[in-house]
């Protein structure tokens, strides 16, 4: 009795105002773990009792149990695929690009106003490297090390968008055309073909000469140009859902197509999905970079294509300003590849590349 | 019968998806703001009265046939596509000259820095494919599936600078002049002067037509590294998809039944494995197509190379309406052309596929 009382007013002092939620976490973390229900001693006597005389007796419980610890193995087995050295490559690049996308404050030394006003343009000043700008200076006298981190940020921003435009609609079409079938069907599946012959880079051309030079439309046109493969996968992985059990079940049960095809058909046609994603965004990186070294880009956002444009001019002067927004790139894109490559050997080792 | 019937049926689809897509692009060009003459109006009328302007405006609107009704400017480009009328360009380097032309002139041009890296990667990548494929998991393999990586995640107009500094400032250096390829432009400056009489529009074949060997070489020596450029862009991208075919059919039960009786295992890869192999990957032989249409335009911009894929994008610059659309009916009308093709061939080649 002392000792408990002891024991809690030591652990009140311990965890202050948290206390509660502790107790709480506690709790459920016990309700969690495996053990077998209806642990009481006449119940364990009755279940020996089978054991003892019924043929073949096995108890629910060790049936559950045994479930349970299948699903940690097959996530250590998952995770134990995936993290090849190759895998972890990508990763360490994954990260760094991050790191330089969503905390650039903290990665250079410089703010964003420093490295983004472009101040002469015709007496820019390229330096050498040295110790206040490890990777020298371009452009209007900036930080080549500071701009490629803020730029990242930005190219990061599109390519993420333009995927997100891609994903959402392609599965859409996918999967609606794969469930309805018939005209349905052919129709957008036709519709999905042409944008298939039109080329990606002529759509972009035309939004920016339509509404202007600005990012959102770089965005769209990926986007837009992005879709066929999605609806083609979520298609081809559709149709083959659309024909198992399951899906009559909640056809009988009353479900709604949108329920059937959003609930039941999607969750089960997810992999080659996420595996074309992270593929997708390699490749949208290296689109929005072209774009914008073509010079579709606003000059007042930092992109790693438009710095590359930039430094073109003065190449032979200064190489180091046009290589380094490049290595920038080749490190996103590759730490993309190199996930998708891993996503794909683990979760659909037959899976083509599309 | 069946075959037949499908390759119609194809083709009919082809023909409703361009002229829907030309229909499109029409839309898409007409909500480009301002109207396409306001640009060479404003050149030619510096310093005139209002009424002379507005006879001049009249009098180009005409010209362009652009003071038709919308719908019958429509039924002009329909028609117009299939009797070479395509419109006039309204740029100022090349005011009033046909559309077509122009897309004679430049489109050769494209094709003949694409056309051999095109054929070169296929057959590298193919025959490299096969061999990761062989040697699964042994170093061989793992050096080329990482060196598809990395190339795949190059981007290629970058390649293209880098390539220009090093053939510029390093390639020389290093051998002691004896590697000095040029880095830019169609030809060098000194044969600017020299006229080349127009036949097929491939600069190499012309030239050697026209009995000028010095002139060849030239534009030979200046083609390579536009070449080298499509080679390493497009490489990784073809390298994939040859190895997981190769990989495909090798797994099969048939492989195993020609090495039971007795194949040897150079018959059993070249013969049984790589042939049956070929025909899923000629479906992935349309990938590179829509990829040099939107490379072309890069390399073009960065090595001066006045082909197609400049000439749109400084055609979307000035807005010169009929040039865009002239270089979205050539681009539409490759892909769909390529596109059909390979599912003709596809069917063709593979007997079991549903024509669906």
């Amino acid at each position: 009795m002392n000792e408990k009382i002891k024991r809690t007013v030591f652990s009140r002092q311990f965890w202050g105002k948290n206390y509660d939620k502790m107790k709480l976490f506690r709790k459920k973390q016990f309700e969690n773990t495996i053990k077998m229900e209806g642990d009481t001693r006449k119940e364990r006597f009755v279940r020996y009792l089978k054991f003892f005389f019924l043929p073949c007796f096995r108890a629910s419980e060790i049936n559950r149990v045994e479930f349970e610890i299948g699903k940690i193995k097959s996530k250590r087995t998952f995770f134990r695929r995936f993290l090849t050295p190759l895998t972890i490559l990508g990763v360490i690049c994954l990260l760094f690009i991050f790191w330089c996308a969503v905390f650039p404050n903290w990665a250079s030394k410089y703010t964003f106003e420093e490295i983004a006003v472009w101040v002469n343009i015709y007496d820019p000043a390229y330096d050498t490297p040295s110790l206040k700008h490890p990777l020298g200076t371009g452009g209007s006298a900036w930080d080549i090390l500071a701009r490629n981190i803020w730029s990242s940020r930005f190219s990061l921003q599109i390519s993420f968008l333009a995927v997100a435009i891609a994903f959402v609609i392609g599965i859409l079409l996918g999967i609606i055309s794969a469930y309805a079938g018939g005209w349905v069907d052919n129709i957008l599946m036709r519709v999905v073909d042409a944008f298939v012959v039109f080329p990606a880079l002529i759509l972009a051309f035309l939004f920016i000469a339509i509404w202007g030079n600005k990012l959102q439309y770089i965005m769209i046109a990926l986007g837009l140009s992005g879709i066929p493969a999605y609806a083609r996968i979520a298609r081809a992985s559709a149709l083959q859902e659309k024909s198992k059990l399951y899906v009559d079940a909640g056809k009988a049960a009353g479900a709604s197509r949108f329920k059937i095809m959003f609930k039941h058909i999607l969750p089960n046609a997810w992999t080659p999905l996420i595996v074309r994603v992270t593929f997708h965004l390699a490749v949208a990186t290296l689109s929005v970079a072209g774009l914008s070294f073509l010079g579709f880009a606003v000059s007042d956002v930092p992109t790693w294509g438009w710095d590359i444009n930039a430094a073109r001019s003065h190449m032979y002067r200064a190489p180091w300003a046009m290589v380094w927004p490049g290595v920038w790139i080749t490190i996103a894109a590759l730490g993309f590849q190199l996930i998708g490559d891993g996503l794909r050997d683990v979760l659909d080792p037959k899976l083509k590349l599309l | 019968m069946s075959l037949i019937k499908y390759i119609i049926k194809r083709l009919l689809i082809a023909v409703v998806m361009f002229v829907v897509i030309m229909a499109i692009v029409w839309v898409f060009i007409g909500f480009i703001p301002g109207s396409p003459i306001e640009r060479p109006l404003a050149r030619l009328t510096v310093g005139f009265e209002p009424h002379e302007i507005e006879a001049i405006r009249q009098q180009l609107l005409h010209d362009f046939g652009l003071d038709k009704p919308y719908f019958m400017q429509l039924l002009d480009f329909f028609t117009g596509i299939f009797t070479g009328d395509w419109g006039l360009s309204i740029s100022e380097q090349h005011f009033k000259y046909e559309v077509f032309d122009l897309i004679k002139v430049y489109f050769p041009r494209t094709l003949e820095i694409t056309i051999i890296p095109m054929i070169v990667v296929n057959l590298a990548a193919v025959k490299l494919g096969k061999y990761t494929a062989v040697k699964r998991g042994k170093t061989g393999d793992h050096v080329f599936r990482g060196l598809a990586i990395v190339l795949v995640s190059l981007p290629a107009f970058w390649v293209a600078i880098l390539l220009q500094y090093a053939f510029r400032e390093i390639v020389p250096a290093v051998t002691f002049g004896l590697i000095d390829l040029p880095i830019v432009g169609l030809y060098s400056t000194k044969y600017t002067a020299r006229n080349v009489p127009y036949v097929t529009g491939f600069r190499t074949i012309d030239s050697l037509l026209a009995n000028q060997l010095d002139l060849f070489l030239d534009t030979i020596l200046h083609l390579i590294i536009p070449a080298m450029v499509f080679f390493i862009a497009i490489f990784g991208h073809m390298l994939r998809p040859a190895r997981s075919c190769m990989l495909d059919v090798i797994e099969n039960d048939y492989i195993r039944t020609a090495r039971a009786k007795g194949c040897s295992e150079k018959d059993v890869i070249n013969k049984h494995a790589f042939r049956n192999a070929l025909v899923p990957y000629s479906t992935f032989i349309g990938f590179n197509v829509g990829y040099f249409i939107s490379g072309a335009a890069y390399v073009e911009l960065i090595f001066a190379f006045n082909g197609i894929g400049k000439a749109m994008v400084t055609a979307l610059l000035n807005t010169d309406y009929f040039m865009i659309r002239g270089c979205v009916v050539i681009f539409c009308l490759i892909n769909i052309f390529v596109n059909l093709a390979i599912d003709v061939m596809y069917a063709i080649l593979d007997p079991r596929i549903s024509y669906g």
